[in-house]
């Protein structure tokens, strides 16, 4: 799977450009190593390659197996995964060399654009052709998710790219913060919600908690995330009626974040004990707590005062990673682990080495969040007392060498885990110690379902 | 039975539908109503400062510095307003500020430290992590330092809108209006050459500077100036009234800063004054006006922290890690009113006392500074309550035609 190498590929270059925050000279002479275009490479890759094509790689089988049919068509879903890596690659290349539009999340310049928007009205083709040629007649909500996303994502897309409109001055900042903020809300988070919503009641063999709830949380979270994005703004001078609507909408992401996470912990009950045998699961619940951290943070700064204080500082970077790292990564990584060997018919090559994995990415990415979010304070109150920037950045040194030190755990992590892939998958060992899966216990006599 | 399809197919077009509706409003919605207006006081970019902008994009600059001056940065210069933007075809806002904010560096320094700290940010900030640039072509550092030239009020893109400039050069300021000393820098020392040129240049122009500034006193902003980081310059109508208007504070502010300036350096009576204040028998009309104005400023601005009488015990003390100075300490009775005047303009470096010179006007805070002068001297309000009938009460603000005075 090239999400594997491609979280190599990104986490390594992350530790780069972590490290450049503590020794600025350790490249020197490379301009495309330089922290100012390695920080979009960072990012693009972290996104696209590696989120994006575990989710996409996941949603291939699952939507299969809820629709009860076959893919589309194969050929076509091969294609895409194709074309989506040679563009993440022509990305790199753009990004290194300074090729950029200088927008925050849609750096990709024109040319890559058009490209991607093709390869996404590709997977839409998939989605909705395997979706409406489906055998099952209910649509579960993973579906809902998964489609909806189809339909939106694109929407963002353009808009945020501005394919098909410029605006001047500081009316880009407004579409460049709709994209986003929303490549997060409405990619990310619906694509990987989806994935748990099936992962997590197949794997513990529990009944959703409530089908209400999942429904509330669907329909509630297009209308709130949509316009969160402009509270990236909120201190500069954007009209404050927008403002006012992305604080209030931040707020209320309280609303799908709560159903979703309520529903998804009540499904585990009488399951938690299974986190301990079963690898994938551990990931999702791993996840999940992260997601939880994230959406508590996420609207108190938003929130006018909170934002006065925080923005601007590693204390936003950190809730990022929180977000991008913590949730959906190890999300991808779960679906990872869980679809290979249902799609490969072989057993992971070693357990040992996925558990190191799961360790090596929960402390690093534990480490740098407490990291970021300590630094961000420390420079935050540092501007409050009226001390110069580059004071706090003497101030901030230790946090960002900690923040290295995370990243190097993480990318220690990857490389075992692009291992134990390459391993599995292309040398097709034997497993050596045993599936990562045990099967759910039975349920104790009288336990409430 | 229905049909699959038919059962989700309206809630998914109402889905739909409020999805778009919301994208309308929120994102096309403000791209119609929403269109900076012209600025007056601003000009189209050059061609150079374009390519340097270009510069500035390509090598990710805008990752660590960010491109907007909030309320809150109130010794960052100016407040941005969306007008700043008008002649951007992209927005290099940023989102974090590993860097200091850019919005204002137009003029705050000369070309030389910009592009000395282009080439190795550690000659002029040591801890600095911002990397080295000097592979880039010499015509790409001056382009990009042309760019940074021309931001903000004091930038070269600004207009000299009220002769604003030909006050400066009246009182023989330059572009950048201050700059700091770089004798205490340490860190790596390669291109030493380079930098010791540069010092003797800034040092000059330091001193000279300060004397016309300062008259007999040029060694006090020179001792100060190594402990303040970032010296920036200007006093902004528009950010004093955004900061009042933040904290539901009135402040009245006078135009022609360096006029003032200037006139109480060339002033006698003003100048004794300001040594005398609020001694008896000295009060003159012109001064009691002032003094009081003093006064007034001093229960606005000064006393949450300083307290109503001086004594550090303002309400907003408490919270605050370093105690607000209390002026009614036997060290303070020596300050003169040009050390009180310096130290309200600068802030005190490591508390939260701002840098008053972006709120206040050089008069404002010559009446503050010789209203803490009494202070200090007679540990207290003293003798001066209820000597003045007007206490307090400021003089109405003349007619001005500033364009952030609106």
């Amino acid at each position: 799977m090239s999400a594997a190498v491609w979280a190599l590929v990104g986490t390594f270059l992350g530790l780069l450009a972590a490290s450049e925050y503590y020794w600025p000279d350790l490249v020197h002479n490379v301009p495309q190593l330089q922290f100012g275009r390695l920080r979009p490479t960072h990012v693009n890759v972290v996104a696209f390659g590696f989120i994006s094509m575990a989710n996409i790689g996941a949603i291939f089988y699952v939507v299969p197996e809820l629709c009860r049919t076959r893919l589309w068509s194969e050929r076509w879903a091969n294609v895409l995964m194709v074309a989506w890596n040679t563009v993440i690659l022509a990305g790199i290349l753009c990004l290194t060399n300074g090729i950029t539009e200088g927008r925050e999340y849609a750096e990709l310049p024109w040319f890559i654009d058009i490209p991607v928007m093709a390869a996404l009205i590709l997977y839409i083709v998939i989605v909705w052709g395997t979706v409406l040629s489906r055998k099952e007649r209910q649509l579960y909500v993973s579906i809902w998710y998964i489609a909806g996303t189809t339909l939106w994502f694109p929407v963002v897309y353009l808009i945020g790219n501005r394919v098909f409109f410029s605006v001047p001055g500081i009316g880009d900042a407004i579409a460049n913060w709709f994209y986003g903020h929303n490549i997060l809300g409405l990619w990310f988070t619906t694509n990987g919600i989806g994935l748990a919503y099936y992962f997590l009641p197949k794997i513990t063999r529990n009944p959703l908690y409530s089908h209400l709830l999942s429904i509330v949380g669907f329909s509630t979270i297009a209308m709130f995330y949509t316009p969160t994005g402009t509270h990236h703004l909120l201190q500069s001078p954007v009209p404050e009626w927008l403002k006012a609507v992305a604080v209030i909408s931040s707020v209320m992401l309280l609303v799908p974040v709560m159903s979703v996470l309520v529903n998804f912990f009540l499904t585990m009950k009488g399951k938690w004990g299974m986190m301990a045998t079963h690898l994938p699961l551990r990931f999702f619940i791993t996840a999940l707590g992260f997601y939880l951290l994230t959406c508590f943070t996420g609207p108190f700064q938003a929130t006018r005062w909170i934002n006065w204080y925080l923005h601007f500082t590693h204390w936003v970077v950190g809730h990022a990673h929180f977000a991008l790292l913590g949730t959906f990564g190890f999300i991808g990584w779960g679906a990872i682990y869980y679809v290979a060997p249902r799609v490969s018919g072989r057993q992971w090559y070693s357990r040992r080495l996925a558990n190191a994995h799961y360790w090596l990415s929960l402390i690093g990415t534990t480490l740098m969040i407490i990291a970021l979010t300590v630094a961000g304070l420390i420079q935050a109150s540092a501007w409050e007392e009226g001390l110069p920037v580059y004071r706090g950045v003497i101030m901030v040194a230790p946090f960002m060498l900690m923040r290295a030190f995370s990243g190097l755990l993480i990318v220690l992590g990857q490389v075992l885990f692009v291992y134990n892939v390459y391993k599995t998958l292309v040398a097709a060992e034997e497993a050596v110690e045993g599936p990562l899966e045990d099967a759910p216990q039975a349920q104790p006599a009288g336990a409430q379902s | 039975m229905t049909t699959p399809r038919a059962n989700y197919l309206y809630p998914a077009l109402g889905l739909t539908l409020i999805m778009a509706s919301i994208i309308f409003v929120v994102v096309l919605v403000p791209r119609w109503t929403f269109r900076p207006p012209e600025p007056r006081d601003l000009r189209d970019y050059t061609a150079q400062e374009l390519r340097g902008r270009e510069i500035y994009k390509r090598e990710g600059c805008w990752y660590c510095h960010s491109m907007v001056s909030r309320p809150q940065d109130w010794d960052h210069g100016r407040r941005s307003r969306s007008s700043d933007y008008f002649y951007d075809a992209y927005h290099l806002l940023g989102s974090e500020r590993s860097g200091p904010d850019l919005a204002n560096i137009g003029g705050k320094f000369p070309d030389q430290y910009h592009m000395l700290h282009h080439k190795n940010p550690r000659y002029v900030k040591p801890g600095s992590i911002m990397p080295r640039y000097d592979y880039l072509p010499e015509q790409d550092l001056t382009d990009l330092t042309a760019y940074l030239q021309s931001l903000g009020p004091y930038g070269t893109r600004a207009l000299d809108v009220e002769g604003g400039k030909d006050r400066y050069a009246a009182t023989g300021e330059t572009r950048w209006a201050y700059v700091r000393d770089y004798t205490w820098v340490g860190g790596p020392l390669d291109g030493v050459t380079e930098k010791v040129a540069f010092w003797k240049l800034d040092v000059a122009h330091q001193r000279a500077l300060n004397e016309q500034l300062y008259g007999e006193h040029p060694e006090v902003p020179f001792k100060y100036s190594a402990e303040i980081e970032e010296l920036m310059y200007g006093s902004s109508h528009e950010a004093a009234n955004a900061k009042g208007a933040l904290q539901g504070l009135a402040t009245p502010v006078f135009p022609n800063k360096e006029a003032l300036e200037e006139a109480r350096l060339k002033d006698p009576e003003a100048r004794a004054w300001t040594e005398n204040s609020f001694r008896e028998g000295q009060i003159t009309d012109k001064n009691r006006l002032l003094a009081n104005y003093g006064k007034g400023l001093f229960n606005n601005q000064c006393a949450p922290c300083h307290g109503v009488t001086g004594n550090g015990k303002g309400q907003a003390a408490f919270s605050m890690t370093k105690r607000p100075a209390n002026f009614t300490e036997d060290k303070y009775a020596g300050f003169t009113v040009d050390a009180w005047y310096w130290r309200i303009s600068r802030g005190v470096p490591g508390t939260q006392m701002p840098r008053w010179e972006y709120t206040l006007d050089a008069n404002q805070r010559l009446t503050l500074a010789a209203f803490l002068r009494y202070v200090a001297q007679n540990k207290g309000l003293g003798k001066l309550e209820g000597v003045p009938a007007d206490y307090g009460k400021a003089p109405a603000p003349p007619e001005t035609t500033h364009p952030g005075a609106k």
